[in-house]
C-alpha cells in the first residue's frame, strides 16, 4: 500500500513539477538577485549626498510664518526647510505644493531645467554629467520607474556606468526619487516574483496566489517523497 | 551523474526542503490576505479635506519662538486635529508648540485619543491606550516614544500615535500581524523582520536555486517522450493490453489486462501484483528488476541498476518502461513471495586472501533452491578500514593504493549474494561468500566496495536485513552431464549447487566443476571439493591458477579457466550436446566462457550463468 503511494506522489510531484517549475525557477533566480543585492545599493544610497540638510542655527528667516500666511492664505501646512543650501518655505494648498524662497519671498516654482539640473547635481554623490533633463508631464510617456508618483517631473539623467536618473518635482523642488540599473534589475525581478506584470505592485494577483499554491502542494510532495526516500525500514512486501 | 543529481536533490530537500515549503506557504498567506486590509486602509476614515491654516487660528498665528538653536531640519507649520501648531523637526525627535500661544503641546492620553479616534473608521470603540517608551516590531522603523490605541474591532486595529509630534505612525490590525508573520518567516528574519540580506538567507537560496536546477535537470531522467503522447493516450484510453506474466521457471504463466500508458511497474501494482520498491518508481532502488525483452530500450536507470550482460538478456526495472504493447514479463523466481528476514551475524572469517565467509543465523531455515542469491540491505554507514580486521597483505595494498582509508554510503543501497550453503545444509544458517572489493596499488583511485565492507565491519550478534531468496540460477532437472565453470567468488552458487546436486539430490549425473583462481591461496573451499571428489566417482573438480609465478611450487594446471577447460575437457568431449554448463565469475571470465561455448555452437538453452556471484 504504502508502495502505491509513493509511486503516486512521484507522479504528482514530477508532473506538478512540469507545471509550475519554470515559476518556481523564475522565483529562486529572482529571489537570489534580490537578498544577494544590498537593498541601500538598491536604493541608490550610494548615488545621493546632502539628503539630511539642516537649518542655519538660531536662523531668523526674512520672510516669516505669518507673512507666508498672507501670501498663501488658501495653505494646509508650511514647512520652512533647507533646499539646495538656502532656506526656503513649502506650502500645500488646494492649488498644488509651492517653492518659495524664506529669504525673498520669491516664489521658485516651478522648477526650470536649469533649477532641476541644479537641484539634481546638488545630491549628485558622483562626477558624471548630465546628458539629458526631460520634464515629463503625460502619464502615457512617463517611464514605468517612477511607478505611482504624481506628475509632473524633471528627469535628470546621468552619464555613469548604472545610467542613473534623478526623479526632480517641479513643485516642491525636492529629489523624488532616483534609478539606476541595478534598481531596474531589482524591480524587473520583483515583477516576476510577485508576477504582476502590469503594476509590479500587486501582490494580491490571482496567478500568484494559484502559482504559490501550486508551489506549496510541489514543496509538500517533495517532501513526502523524502520520507519514502530515506527510509531505512521496510514493511513486508508479501 | 544524474544519480548524483539525483541525490544531491533529495539531501538537499532533506536539508533545506522545509524551508522550501515555508516560502511557498509564506509566500502564499501574504498573496491571499488583501493587502488594503493589510495596510489598515479599510479602518481609516476618509480624510477631509485640508483646512486653510488661517481659518483655524482666526489669523492669529505668530512666528515659532525659537528656530534653534542646534540641527534643525525644518519647521512645519500645520493642522493637529483642529490646532495650528509649529513642529520641529531635528535629526533626533519632533517638539510641538502652539502656531498661536507658542506655548509647548504634550501629546498626551487624551489626545493621543483624539488624534487616533478621528483617524479611526470602524465598529470598534478604543479598548485601551498604552505608552511604549520603547519601540516594538508593529513600529520598527520609528522612533519611541508613542501611544498604543486599541480598538474593539474584530481584526483588532491598533492605532500608534507619535507621543512627540502627534502624528498616526502605523494603523496594525490582525491581518497586519499575520502578513507579518509571513514576512518574517519569508525573509528569514526571525528577529528585526526587516532585513533580506543577511547570510542565512543568501546561503539558503543560493543552495535551493541549485535544488531547483537539479530538480529540471532530472525532468530528462523522469519523463519518458511517451509522457507526452497525450493524443496518443487519450485514443487508447478504453484499450488494454495482456501482460503475461511469468516465474522465470517458465510454469505459472498469469494473463492480465493492463492500461496502455503507465508504466510497467504501475500497471503491475494495479492488477495485484506489486512489484518490490523502496523508491516508488524512481528508478534508484533497482528492486522492480524483470525480465521484459530485448527490444526495450535501455534507459539511463536500467543501466545503472542492472549489469550489462543482464540488459542484454532483457532485464529491465518495471517502473521506467510503459506499457504500449502486449508484454511478457518475466519474473526473478522468488520476487512476488520474497521474504524479509532478519538475519544475526554468527561469524565472519576470511577463506582465501579477498574472500570471507559471513556466517549468517536466520529465525528459521530457509527454504531456497541451490544456486539463489539474498538481497542484503547496505545501510548508510561510515567506517573506516582501522575498524576492519584484515590480513596485512589487503591492509598493505590498500595503504599503498592512495585510496581514502574511510569509506561509507549515505543512502540505503543494496547488494545481492549467492548463497554458499545447499539448502538445509546449516539447519537455520546460511553462508555468503563474499569477495572484498578492495584498493590495490594496481588500480589507484579505485575505492573499496562499500557493501562487501560494510559486511566485514559488522560482529557476532549484529543484524543483517535480508530479502529473498531470489534465483533464476539453478540446476536443470533432466541435465545429463553438468559442467560448472567458476571463478572467483563465483563458487559460492557452484558450491551450493554441487553439494546439493550430490548430497541432497544424490544424482548419478557426471558432475564437473572448473575453477579458475588466482593463487593456491585463493582455492576455495577446497578441502570440501577434494572430500567431496572421494566420496563421489561421478564428481571431479580442476583448478588453473592465472596469477603464480614461474617459481611457484603449484604442480597443476596454469592459465585462463576458460582456456583450460576447452584445451582439457570441451574439444575432446565426445558428446557435447549431453552437457549443460553452469557459470559463474567475474565478467570477464564470464564473456570469455560465453563467447567459447558460442563459438562451439552450444545452445543457450544449455547454458546458465549468474554473475552476481561476484
Amino acid at each position: 500500500m504504502s508502495r502505491k503511494i509513493s509511486f503516486r506522489v512521484r507522479q504528482w510531484h514530477k508532473w506538478l513539477s512540469l507545471i509550475i517549475g519554470a515559476q518556481v525557477m523564475l522565483w529562486l533566480a529572482t529571489g537570489v538577485y534580490m537578498v544577494v543585492m544590498n537593498l541601500d545599493f538598491i536604493h541608490g544610497d550610494h548615488l545621493v549626498q546632502n539628503m539630511t540638510e539642516t537649518l542655519a542655527a538660531e536662523y531668523e528667516p526674512n520672510v516669516t510664518f505669518p507673512d507666508m500666511l498672507d501670501d498663501y492664505p488658501d495653505a494646509s501646512e508650511i514647512v520652512l526647510t533647507s533646499w539646495v543650501g538656502q532656506s526656503v518655505y513649502r506650502v500645500q494648498s488646494p492649488s498644488g505644493s509651492h517653492l518659495v524662497s524664506a529669504e525673498t519671498g520669491r516664489q521658485i516654482s516651478p522648477l526650470t531645467q536649469d533649477d532641476a539640473i541644479t537641484v539634481a547635481r546638488y545630491h549628485y554623490a558622483r562626477t558624471a554629467d548630465v546628458t539629458a533633463a526631460t520634464l515629463l508631464v503625460d502619464k502615457e510617456q512617463a517611464p514605468t520607474e517612477i511607478q505611482s508618483r504624481p506628475l509632473p517631473l524633471w528627469r535628470i539623467d546621468f552619464d555613469d556606468a548604472g545610467s542613473t536618473a534623478f526623479y526632480v518635482s517641479p513643485d516642491d523642488g525636492s529629489l523624488i526619487t532616483r534609478r539606476h540599473t541595478f534598481w531596474r534589475v531589482f524591480d524587473f525581478a520583483w515583477m516576476l516574483h510577485i508576477m504582476d506584470y502590469e503594476e509590479r505592485a500587486d501582490v494580491n494577483n490571482t496567478l500568484l496566489r494559484i502559482s504559490a499554491g501550486l508551489g506549496l502542494v510541489l514543496s509538500i510532495l517533495g517532501m513526502w517523497l523524502l520520507f519514502f526516500s530515506f527510509r531505512r525500514r521496510r514493511r513486508n512486501v508479501a | 551523474m544524474m544519480t548524483i543529481i539525483r541525490q544531491g536533490h533529495k539531501w538537499i530537500a532533506l536539508i533545506l526542503g522545509i524551508q522550501v515549503a515555508l516560502w511557498m506557504l509564506s509566500g502564499l498567506g501574504m498573496a491571499i490576505l488583501p493587502h488594503s486590509k493589510v495596510a489598515g486602509d479599510h479602518r481609516m476614515a476618509e480624510p477631509a479635506a485640508p483646512t486653510p491654516l488661517t481659518e483655524l487660528a482666526g489669523g492669529k498665528i505668530g512666528q515659532p519662538a525659537t528656530i534653534g538653536p542646534g540641527e534643525i531640519r525644518e519647521v512645519r507649520l500645520r493642522n493637529l486635529n483642529g490646532r495650528a501648531v509649529f513642529d520641529t523637526v531635528t535629526a533626533e525627535r519632533s517638539a510641538l508648540t502652539s502656531a498661536v500661544t507658542g506655548e509647548t503641546i504634550t501629546v498626551d492620553k487624551p489626545l493621543a485619543a483624539e488624534i487616533a479616534l478621528k483617524d479611526y473608521s470602524g465598529p470598534g470603540e478604543i479598548k485601551e491606550i498604552r505608552l511604549l517608551a520603547e519601540s516594538t516590531l508593529e513600529i520598527r522603523n520609528h522612533a519611541p516614544p508613542a501611544w498604543r490605541i486599541d480598538f474593539s474591532d474584530p481584526e483588532q486595529t491598533s492605532l500608534y500615535v507619535s507621543a512627540s509630534n502627534g502624528e498616526i505612525l502605523e494603523r496594525r490590525n490582525n491581518y497586519w500581524r499575520t502578513f507579518d508573520v509571513f514576512w518574517m518567516v519569508h525573509i528569514m528574519d526571525y528577529v528585526s523582520r526587516s532585513s533580506f540580506n543577511h547570510p542565512l538567507i543568501i546561503l539558503s537560496a543560493l543552495v535551493v536555486l541549485w535544488l531547483g536546477f537539479s530538480g529540471i535537470a532530472l525532468w530528462w531522467d523522469s519523463f519518458r517522450r511517451n509522457d507526452f503522447n497525450v493524443v496518443g493516450k487519450w485514443r487508447s484510453r478504453k484499450q488494454t493490453f495482456a501482460l503475461s506474466l511469468a516465474d522465470s521457471e517458465g510454469g505459472a504463466i498469469r494473463t492480465v489486462e493492463a492500461r496502455p500508458m503507465q508504466s510497467l511497474f504501475a500497471a503491475m501494482g494495479d492488477q495485484g501484483y506489486p512489484l518490490p520498491s523502496t523508491c516508488g518508481g524512481g528508478g534508484t532502488c533497482g528492486l522492480c528488476r524483470v525480465r521484459i525483452g530485448t527490444e526495450l530500450p535501455i534507459l539511463p536507470a536500467d543501466r545503472r541498476q542492472i549489469p550489462d550482460s543482464e540488459l542484454e538478456s532483457g532485464y529491465r526495472l518495471a517502473c521506467q518502461h510503459q506499457v504500449t504493447s502486449p508484454l511478457s514479463v518475466t519474473l526473478p523466481h522468488g520476487l512476488m513471495d520474497a521474504k524479509e528476514i532478519k538475519g544475526k551475524v554468527v561469524s565472519s572469517s576470511f577463506i582465501t586472501p579477498d574472500m570471507y565467509e559471513l556466517r549468517l543465523s536466520l529465525p528459521e531455515p530457509l527454504e531456497f533452491r541451490a544456486g539463489s542469491y539474498v538481497q542484503v540491505e547496505i545501510p548508510p554507514f561510515m567506517s573506516s578500514l582501522d575498524a576492519l580486521d584484515l590480513t596485512d597483505f589487503i591492509k598493505t595494498q590498500w595503504e599503498n593504493s592512495g585510496a581514502a582509508r574511510t569509506f561509507g554510503s549515505n543512502v540505503l543501497i543494496y547488494r545481492t549474494y549467492s548463497l554458499a550453503n545447499a539448502p538445509e545444509e546449516f539447519g537455520n544458517e546460511v553462508v555468503l561468500s563474499i569477495r572484498l572489493a578492495f584498493p590495490k596499488s594496481s588500480a589507484p583511485g579505485v575505492s573499496v566496495g562499500v557493501g562487501s565492507a560494510y559486511l566485514l565491519t559488522l560482529k557476532k550478534g549484529d543484524t543483517v536485513q535480508l530479502r529473498g531468496p531470489f534465483g533464476d540460477f539453478h540446476i536443470d532437472e533432466d541435465a545429463e552431464e553438468i559442467v560448472f565453470i567458476g571463478g572467483g567468488a563465483g563458487i559460492a552458487p557452484i558450491r551450493s549447487m554441487i553439494l546439493d546436486q550430490l548430497k541432497v539430490k544424490r544424482t548419478s549425473s557426471r558432475i564437473s566443476f572448473w575453477y579458475g583462481a588466482r593463487t593456491q591461496e585463493h582455492i576455495a573451499y577446497k578441502e570440501d571439493l577434494e572430500a567431496l571428489a572421494t566420496a563421489h566417482p561421478n564428481f571431479s573438480w580442476h583448478v588453473a591458477l592465472s596469477d603464480v609465478p614461474e617459481t611457484d611450487n603449484w604442480p597443476g594446471a596454469r592459465g585462463q579457466i576458460h582456456e583450460f577447460v576447452r584445451d582439457q575437457y570441451i574439444i575432446s568431449h565426445p558428446d557435447l550436446a549431453t552437457c549443460s554448463f553452469y557459470i559463474c565469475g567475474p565478467p570477464q571470465m564470464l564473456e570469455a566462457v560465453l563467447s567459447l561455448l558460442k563459438s562451439l555452437n552450444v545452445p543457450n538453452s544449455r547454458i546458465a550463468f549468474d554473475d552476481f556471484g561476484n
